[in-house]
C-alpha cells in the first residue's frame, strides 16, 4: 500500500511538472471531499481542468489509461461540480484531462496526457 | 491521430456484400466502438483484433479507437470481419504501411494467438470481391482450397496475422512458401483434378449397389439424359429412395461458374465444409416430409436469406419422399420455380432471388397402406383414402412432371444377377446423350429436353413420319396437347440416349411408358 501510494504521489509530481511545462497552472492538488478526490485542478486559459493521474509501473496490467472507466468518468465529472460549487470560481467551460505516468524500474518516466476524455 | 480503410466482406445469406472497414485511432481513453450495424459477433471482433495482435508481438494502441463499417446501413454479422478490422488498426497505427492495402480485400477470423481461421461464407465473400475488381483476396489456409477455384483472382493465403504484417511490410519470409502469388486460372478450368478440388473419400452412393429394377433403372437414365422432373410410385421398401439417391451419380460433372454458385449456396447453409472445396457433383437434397415450407423454398430475416433445399439443389436433386405427406405449401411452392429456375423470396424487408434449377424427383406409396401394387388385393384402404392420399399432390405440379414410372417389387430372378451396371457407365451415355441435345438447341435458350418449351418442340423438331403419325393418333384418342408435348419431350431425350437423329415410333412408344400415368389418366 506504501509503495502503491508513493509510485501515485511521484506519478502527480510528474503530471504537475508536466503541465506547468504546458504553460497549464496548477490551482490546487489532491482536493478531497466526502465523496472523493481530484488529484489535480488547473486552468487553461478560461477552461478549468480536472486532471486524473493514473500512475504504474509497468504494463504488466494493461495501459494506465485504461482503468478509467465510464463509473469512473461520472464520478470526475459529480466532482468537478462539487470543485465549482465550492469554491465559486467562473469557469466557462471544464475539461476533464487525464495523465497517465509510466515509470518503469529504470529510465525516464513516460506522460501521456489524454485533454477531453469525455 | 489517424485514419485507415480496409476491404472487407459480409455475406447476406447468399452472395457477398463489399464492406470499407474505416478505423480511426484518435486521442482519448482508451476505447473501442464498432459503428455501423455491427452483429453481436462483429462487435466481438475488437476484443479478437486485440488479443491477436497482443499475442503477435504488435501493439494494439492504447487510444480511442472507432470502428466504422460501411454501407452503415446494411446490418452486418459473421465473423469475416475479424481480418479486416485488425489489418486497419495496424495500419492506423502505421505499423504496416497504409499503401500496402490498396487494391486488396481481407477475408477471415482471428483466434485470439493470431491465428487466421476459415469462415463459411468465404468463397461468396471472394467472389464479390472479385466482381468489385480487387487485386487480391488474403485468406485463411481452411478456405483456400474454395477460393482458389475462382478463375484470374489473386488469392494469398495466410496462417496468422504475424505472417500477414510480413507480406504487407514486404519483409514476408514465411516458410512453407503457402504465402505465394498464386494464378489459379488454370486450376479452375480443370475442376475434376487440381487443387481446387475435394479429395476427401467418401462412400459414393453407385447404381451398381442396385439390384434389379431394369425398368427404373432406364427411366432414370432418360430422366437424367433430358433433364426431366420424376414420380415414382411403388410399394414401401423396394428402392424409390436408394434409385433416386443415386440419381445425381449420373448426371454431369457441374460447369465451373454453377459449381462456384452452389459451393457458395451449400458453404453459406452451412451443408458443405469450407475444406471440402468445390462442390462439382451435383447436389441431392432429400428433406424430410415435415419439413417447414420455409425449409424447402428459402426463407429471409431481416436482410438475411435462408436458401431452401430447392435452391440447394440447384443443378442437383430435389428429392422428396413420401411426397403426399408434405405440406401443401411447400409442393405449390415448387411449381413456379420448377418453370423459370429461380425463387424470388419477398419479405416485408427485402426480396432476393435465389437460383433453383434443380431436378425434382417425387416418390410415393401407391396408397396409405402402401400395398395397392398390382391388383392390389392386399390393400385395405378405403377408396376414399387412396383418393384423399393421391389428391394431396396437386394436378398442376404433376403436369409439370415429365417422367411417372410405377416401380415394382422386384423379381427374384432379378435379385438373383448380381452384375449391375455401375454409374460411370450410364453417366457416359447420359453425357453422350446430353452433348447431342446441346448441338441440337444451340442458339437457344435451354440446352436439356426436359426444358424445351411445347410450342418449339410440336414445330421446330419433329420426330420420324411413322412416330409423328403414332402422335397425332394419341392427340386424337386420349392425351391432352400438354400431355403429347410431355411425350415428345421424353421421346427425344430417349432418341438421343439411342444415338438416333430423331425419335422413332420406338422411341415414342418408350416415352408414353415413361410417362405412365398414376391416377388413371392416360398421360
Amino acid at each position: 500500500m506504501r509503495r502503491t501510494s508513493a509510485l501515485g504521489q511521484y506519478g502527480e509530481e510528474v503530471a504537475t511538472r508536466h503541465l506547468e511545462g504546458l504553460g497549464i497552472a496548477v490551482v490546487e492538488r489532491n482536493w478531497r471531499c466526502s465523496e472523493g478526490e481530484i488529484d489535480i485542478v488547473a486552468r487553461e486559459g478560461a477552461t478549468l481542468v480536472l486532471v486524473e493521474v493514473k500512475t504504474r509501473s509497468s504494463l504488466a496490467f494493461g495501459h494506465p489509461a485504461e482503468s478509467i472507466t465510464p463509473r469512473k468518468l461520472r464520478r470526475m465529472r459529480h466532482l468537478a461540480y462539487r470543485w465549482l460549487a465550492e469554491h465559486e470560481v467562473h469557469a466557462p467551460s471544464v475539461r476533464l484531462d487525464v495523465i497517465s505516468v509510466l515509470q518503469k524500474l529504470s529510465g525516464a518516466p513516460v506522460v501521456e496526457h489524454l485533454r477531453g476524455v469525455e | 491521430m489517424s485514419l485507415a480503410e480496409v476491404w472487407g466482406v459480409v455475406t447476406t445469406g447468399i452472395a457477398g456484400v463489399m464492406v470499407k472497414v474505416e478505423v480511426d485511432v484518435a486521442q482519448g481513453l482508451p476505447s473501442v466502438g464498432v459503428v455501423g450495424l455491427a452483429g453481436a459477433s462483429v462487435t466481438e471482433a475488437r476484443w479478437r483484433a486485440r488479443s491477436a495482435i497482443g499475442n503477435i508481438g504488435a501493439t494494439w494502441p492504447a487510444a480511442r479507437i472507432t470502428i466504422g463499417l460501411s454501407p452503415a446501413d446494411l446490418p452486418k454479422g459473421g465473423t469475416s470481419l475479424d481480418l479486416p478490422i485488425a489489418v486497419g488498426v495496424l495500419a492506423a497505427t502505421s505499423q504496416i504501411p497504409r499503401s500496402s492495402l490498396r487494391d486488396s480485400t481481407f477475408i477471415g477470423e482471428l483466434g485470439l494467438d493470431g491465428s487466421v481461421r476459415g469462415v463459411d461464407g468465404a468463397l461468396a465473400a471472394a467472389i464479390a470481391a472479385h466482381r468489385h475488381g480487387v487485386g487480391s483476396v488474403f485468406i485463411a489456409p481452411a478456405n483456400a482450397r474454395q477460393v482458389h477455384a475462382i478463375p484470374g483472382l489473386r488469392v494469398r493465403v495466410i496462417r496468422d496475422l504475424g505472417q500477414l504484417i510480413g507480406i504487407l511490410r514486404g519483409t514476408d519470409d514465411a516458410p512453407g512458401g503457402q504465402g505465394d502469388w498464386s494464378e489459379c486460372t488454370d486450376e479452375g478450368a480443370n475442376l475434376t483434378s487440381g487443387p481446387g478440388v475435394s479429395s476427401v473419400v467418401q462412400h459414393e452412393a453407385d447404381f451398381s449397389e442396385i439390384r434389379g429394377h431394369p425398368f427404373a433403372r432406364f427411366a432414370l437414365e432418360v430422366v437424367a439424359a433430358g433433364g426431366h422432373h420424376c414420380s415414382m410410385i411403388g410399394p414401401p421398401g423396394v428402392g424409390k429412395s436408394m434409385l433416386a439417391s443415386r440419381l445425381p451419380t449420373i448426371l454431369p460433372d457441374l460447369p465451373l461458374d454453377i459449381a462456384l454458385e452452389v459451393t457458395s449456396l451449400a458453404s453459406l447453409s452451412g451443408q458443405w465444409p469450407t475444406e471440402r472445396g468445390i462442390v462439382y457433383r451435383p447436389l441431392l437434397q432429400a428433406p424430410h416430409h415435415s419439413s417447414s415450407s420455409a425449409a424447402i423454398l428459402g426463407t429471409s430475416r431481416g436482410r438475411q436469406v435462408f436458401p431452401g433445399a430447392l435452391s440447394l439443389a440447384h443443378h442437383g436433386v430435389l428429392f422428396l419422399d413420401e411426397a403426399p405427406e408434405f405440406s401443401r405449401p411447400s409442393l405449390e411452392g415448387l411449381r413456379q420455380p420448377m418453370e423459370s429456375g429461380v425463387i424470388t423470396i419477398m419479405r416485408a424487408a427485402a426480396s432476393a432471388t435465389l437460383p433453383a434449377r434443380f431436378q425434382l424427383v417425387l416418390a410415393s406409396n401407391p396408397c396409405p397402406c402402401g400395398l395397392a401394387v398390382g391388383r392390389g388385393d392386399a390393400c385395405t384402404c378405403t377408396a376414399m383414402a387412396r383418393r384423399r392420399y393421391a389428391e394431396r399432390i396437386s394436378g398442376p405440379l404433376l403436369d409439370r412432371i415429365d417422367v411417372r414410372m410405377t416401380v415394382p417389387k422386384p423379381s427374384t430372378a432379378d435379385l438373383a444377377n448380381p452384375k449391375q451396371e455401375a454409374s460411370a457407365e450410364i453417366r457416359a451415355r447420359v453425357l453422350e446423350a446430353r452433348s447431342r441435345a446441346e448441338h441440337r438447341y444451340r442458339g437457344e435458350p435451354w440446352s436439356l429436353n426436359g426444358h424445351v418449351p411445347g410450342a418449339a418442340l410440336r414445330q421446330r423438331w419433329r420426330p420420324t413420319d411413322e412416330a409423328e403419325a403414332l402422335v397425332r393418333s394419341l392427340e386424337r384418342s386420349a392425351a391432352s396437347l400438354r400431355g403429347t408435348d410431355r411425350i415428345l419431350r421424353i421421346a427425344w431425350s430417349v432418341a438421343d440416349l439411342a444415338g438416333a437423329d430423331q425419335p422413332s415410333a420406338e422411341h415414342v412408344a418408350s416415352a408414353m411408358v415413361l410417362r405412365g400415368g398414376h391416377r388413371g389418366e392416360t398421360t
